[in-house]
């Protein structure tokens, strides 16, 4: 009989390691920033707007269910271009640095690019990182 | 038993440029293609490009400034490319 094992919320895991390790950072761009799994409902520069959206794109467990490839992608809203590529490229430095008990490890996909918010107007910027995530026996 | 291995560099060139890698690579970027169609606004172009370097390569471009917003904010092209089974990773030798 084959082993039941199950994969932990990739993307939840992915916003938490963020939402963690930005708190603990003392760079300008870095305070005061929300790390959420949605697209935020207001994206008002005037609003001094410093939001990280993490998503799972794509998920493509390993047949033997040992281990789960995942692409996260992180889009990272700010005041200005500069500090939206600063937060994104110290978001990706996190997350892969990171090794913990659900995402095993983390290695770079595409990005940071940098873009505009086409609802708002806002600057963004954003990237891929593909993670290794750990089975878990339930 | 392996008595020796030499590996055919010309053979894998000529292979991974030849048709059948190009028609393997072209299907692929239609698929993903069709994936991102149905994403975008009605009238936007979604574009497949092949091209060659060392192997057979093909590009999918969504025709339009607001492109990178939709992939920033939804990851259509992320998604799309992984529907087909393939993972995005920026081109590195």
């Amino acid at each position: 009989m084959k082993t039941l094992t199950v994969f932990d919320d990739a993307q939840a895991a992915g916003a938490t390691v963020l939402r963690t390790a930005l708190a603990g950072r003392l760079e300008p761009f870095a305070t005061g920033v929300t790390v959420g799994t949605k697209v935020p409902t207001t994206r008002v520069p005037e609003e001094v707007f410093r939001y990280v959206m993490v998503r799972k794109d794509t998920d493509a467990p390993h047949p033997s269910m040992a281990n789960s490839r995942v692409t996260l992608r992180v889009t990272c809203w700010h005041e200005d271009d500069d500090q939206a590529h600063d937060l994104a490229m110290l978001c990706q430095g996190l997350l892969i640095v990171h090794s913990g008990t659900i995402i095993r490890g983390v290695r770079p996909g595409t990005g940071p690019l940098a873009a505009v918010d086409d609802v708002s107007g806002a600057p963004l910027s954003t990237f891929t990182v593909l993670a290794n995530i750990r089975p878990r026996l339930a | 038993m392996l008595q020796s291995f030499r590996l055919d560099h010309r053979g894998v060139r000529e292979v991974l440029q030849g048709p059948e890698v190009r028609r393997a690579v072209d299907d692929v970027a239609d698929t993903i293609a069709a994936h991102v169609r149905p994403q975008v606004p009605a009238g936007t172009r979604v574009s497949v490009h092949g091209y060659t370097t060392d192997r057979g390569a093909a590009s999918v471009t969504i025709e339009d400034v607001r492109g990178m917003a939709w992939q920033a904010r939804d990851g259509i092209l992320t998604r799309a490319a992984g529907a087909v089974g393939l993972e995005v990773r920026a081109w590195q030798r």
